[in-house]
């Protein structure tokens, strides 16, 4: 696990967050994923800057907002890090999921 | 083909710290003379100046071998010709004596503070080196 992962991870352990996509029974929880890209001087890596998708998924969306709320509101809560941007949307798909999903972009020192 | 990245420009011999990008331009000086047989251009010698972009930084255990953020200021407030390397990684090197002409900083709400400056020669021309 990288560094932000794991700090997204511990952000989000209050809410049954996984970072790997699962078999998963019960709803709602929250999925997330996160890709880093680095950030260079000539002195070498300085920061990531990082693509951090979250998605809530439930039964209904009502049921994603209400989680939704808190899991966007403790990933604005950490501190050491640098929300750029934040787009936030929802969908279903075929199995009658319901997900809200969250793109953040966050950068953060090496 | 030369890699960005090795070219170092030194100034007093040291290297900035968190250096993005550079430029370094030569200028030949041409003087235009009139004779018998009409008028004729001629190089008579030449300029150079640049500049530096990266991300500020204040590291005083880097001090003997890099140029910080503090250090940046005061040789900008010194106000002295300072000695110039200029090597590419790899062919020759140039040195020569420039004039911190100006630095500047940029601090957005969210991103790390960056500089930039400018420098110019101090009409010492270049030399070349091995």
């Amino acid at each position: 696990m990288s560094g932000l992962e794991l700090i997204i991870s511990n952000a989000l352990a209050a809410f049954n967050a996984f970072n790997t996509v699962a078999e998963v029974e019960a709803t709602p929880y929250v999925v997330f994923q996160v890709r880093e890209s680095p950030r260079k001087t000539r002195d070498g890596i300085y920061k990531y800057e990082c693509n951090v998708t979250v998605v809530v998924v439930g039964k209904d969306f009502d049921e994603c907002d209400t989680l939704n709320d808190h899991v966007v509101a403790a990933i604005n809560e950490i501190v050491d890090i640098n929300i750029i941007s934040f787009d936030s949307q929802r969908t279903t798909d075929e199995n009658n999921a319901y997900m809200q999903y969250n793109e953040f972009v966050i950068s953060i020192k090496k | 083909m030369i890699s960005a990245p090795n070219i170092i420009i030194k100034f007093d011999g040291k290297t900035f710290i968190g250096v993005t990008s550079h430029n370094f331009n030569i200028n030949n000086t041409v003087k235009e003379s009139i004779t018998r047989d009409g008028k004729k251009k001629s190089i008579t010698g030449h300029t150079y100046a640049g500049s530096i972009e990266g991300v500020s930084e204040v590291d005083a255990t880097s001090a003997a071998t890099k140029i910080d953020r503090d250090a940046a200021v005061a040789l900008t407030l010194a106000a002295e010709p300072v000695p110039f390397i200029y090597t590419p990684g790899e062919g020759k090197s140039y040195t020569g004596v420039i004039l911190l002409t100006s630095y500047s900083e940029k601090a957005g709400a969210d991103d790390e503070l960056t500089y930039s400056l400018n420098f110019e020669d101090d009409g010492t021309q270049l030399a070349q080196t091995a």
